[in-house]
């Protein structure tokens, strides 16, 4: 049987948000698009996507996100509902569907929680639709604090044990492969990614060196661009079998 | 004389839950009743303006993500529950967004789960989102979280969800709207003379018998989950009310003033009605 690949894809607010703070639909388009493209090719993706506060902070027409928590909540909840209704018009219009998840931290603390969030995500992959997750900032507060979802990101792959975290680069228009198991990284530019999906599906190209499953360790930069090694290492050390939460 | 004074007060309550069930949201064969839902969210849209907050307990995410996958038949399995409810959640808040936000009234995604009982935390955050949307003019619609809770999936309880956040918030009235018309004496289906008890200032142990005997087959929580979300009300002192969801305009004669439906006013602790 053909072996399928988890992709967690972590979206930052610069990936679709502009400069101004308003969505980019375009940028959001081409995300899903992208995502969608992954999914047909036969990986299973996940998304851990911020963004709510920053649509809610637009919808109730504050110039910028509130600094009060408590308001930064109420914020997240009208927002988080735009945002998947943002996700779900246009993979909807790819013919993808999708889910929301909201998970609080304690999925990974407490046992029957974890047990559900694992079973959930798993069975949603297996019907082959794309999870959006996000924190559940109505009852906790954590990322919210933190302004950073890749805790969040770990949490989930703690969960469902990806092949690779597809995360932002520092250079524009460029994702990082985060590769289980193999402290490196791949710099790749979106486009790669939709050569990356055609090469597995058809099961040629550099697809064996960028090797997935990491057993031989070795890696294929996909473009020129240098790479911010060590700090990346840094990052997804213990990643994802040790993670520790603090 | 009592009686017409409690449901003449229900025009002053000021904070409202409203809870309404899969079967107010769909036709019978799982699909949703758009025409309904639009009404639902007119009547409640102007009760918003007309001064009160509204929260709003939906349930009917399953039924939603049931029709999106193209399934034909209810789902069994727990994984197979909650993976359709992560589907169909997003799909119904999107539904109630595009239904209030053309009469600009603004909506949020609140979900809980139980440890809003339980949890400090967890409790303080819920209510500080809960009063920071009401001071916005936002209407909280507030689900299960399906996904991680597992113990409130089975129960597939709602009605004592509600009853905890009309705790949390302390409002002055819970309305639970559902298929069936309100409290009977007697089980409707057997007994020809069963009427609707109008009101009912105390819970006692011949309410709770008559309600375990005539519970509702159609609904996922029957008339015991309302009984026992009546009784956490009680406590609070918050009127609860347990009307039929299937014509909406039924809200606004409740609010008139209206005997309809039964109506759990106590008599112990009065609700006091708060100026928001």
């Amino acid at each position: 049987m053909h072996k399928t690949y988890k992709i967690i894809f972590r979206i930052e607010i610069d990936t679709l948000f502009d400069t101004r703070g308003k969505l980019s639909l375009e940028k959001m388009e081409h995300l899903v698009m992208l995502c969608t493209s992954m999914q047909n090719a036969g990986f299973k993706v996940l998304m851990v996507s911020s963004g709510a506060i920053m649509l809610g902070t637009e919808k109730m027409g504050l110039s910028e996100p509130p600094a009060e928590l408590i308001t930064k909540q109420a914020i997240a909840a009208i927002g988080q509902a735009d945002l998947i209704k943002y996700y779900q018009m246009f993979f909807d219009s790819f013919d993808q569907i999708v889910a929301q998840v909201l998970v609080t931290r304690d999925v990974v603390s407490n046992p029957v929680r974890n047990n559900n969030a694992r079973k959930t995500l798993n069975t949603l992959l297996n019907k082959g639709i794309i999870p959006i997750i996000n924190e559940n900032d109505s009852v906790s507060i954590d990322d919210i604090i933190l302004n950073d979802n890749y805790p969040l990101t770990l949490i989930v792959a703690q969960l469902v044990k990806p092949h690779a975290i597809v995360t932002k680069s520092y250079h524009e228009n460029r994702f990082k492969l985060l590769v289980r198991n193999n402290p490196d990284i791949i710099d790749v530019s979106d486009e790669n990614l939709f050569h990356l999906a055609d090469l597995i599906k058809s099961g040629k190209g550099i697809v064996k060196e960028i090797n997935f499953d990491c057993k031989t360790g070795r890696s294929v930069r996909t473009s020129g661009a240098p790479i911010e090694k060590q700090s990346a290492v840094n990052m997804i050390s213990g990643f994802p079998e040790e993670i520790n939460l603090t | 004389m009592i009686q017409k004074t409690a449901f003449e007060k229900i025009n002053e309550c000021r904070r409202i839950v409203v809870k309404v069930g899969t079967t107010t949201l769909s036709y019978p064969n799982g699909k949703l009743n758009f025409q309904r839902i639009d009404k639902l969210a007119k009547i409640l849209t102007e009760l918003q303006k007309s001064g009160r907050k509204i929260i709003l307990v939906s349930s009917g995410a399953i039924a939603v993500g049931s029709g999106k996958v193209g399934l034909t038949s209810k789902p069994v399995e727990l994984p197979e529950k909650q993976a359709l409810a992560a589907v169909g959640q997003a799909d119904l808040i999107k539904i109630y967004q595009k239904l209030f936000e053309s009469r600009n009234q603004f909506v949020a995604q609140v979900l809980l789960t139980r440890d809003i009982v339980t949890v400090a935390d967890r409790r303080t955050n819920a209510s500080n989102t809960l009063e920071a949307l009401m001071m916005m003019d936002v209407i909280p619609i507030i689900n299960e979280n399906d996904t991680v809770a597992v113990d409130e999936i089975v129960i597939g309880d709602n009605d004592t969800l509600s009853a905890h956040v009309a705790c949390l918030i302390k409002a002055d009235l819970l309305i639970l709207m559902s298929d069936i018309d309100g409290l009977f004496s007697a089980d409707p289906r057997i007994d020809p003379d069963a009427i609707i008890i109008p009101m009912i200032t105390e819970i006692t142990e011949k309410i709770e018998r008559t309600a375990s005997g005539s519970g509702s087959g159609f609904g996922t929580g029957g008339m015991l989950t309302k009984i026992s979300a009546a009784k956490l009300c009680s406590q609070e002192g918050i009127t609860v009310s347990i009307i039929n969801g299937t014509n909406p305009e039924i809200l606004n004669e409740i609010m008139a003033g209206k005997p309809i439906g039964t109506l759990f006013y106590w008599k112990t602790k009065h609700t006091e009605v708060k100026t928001e």
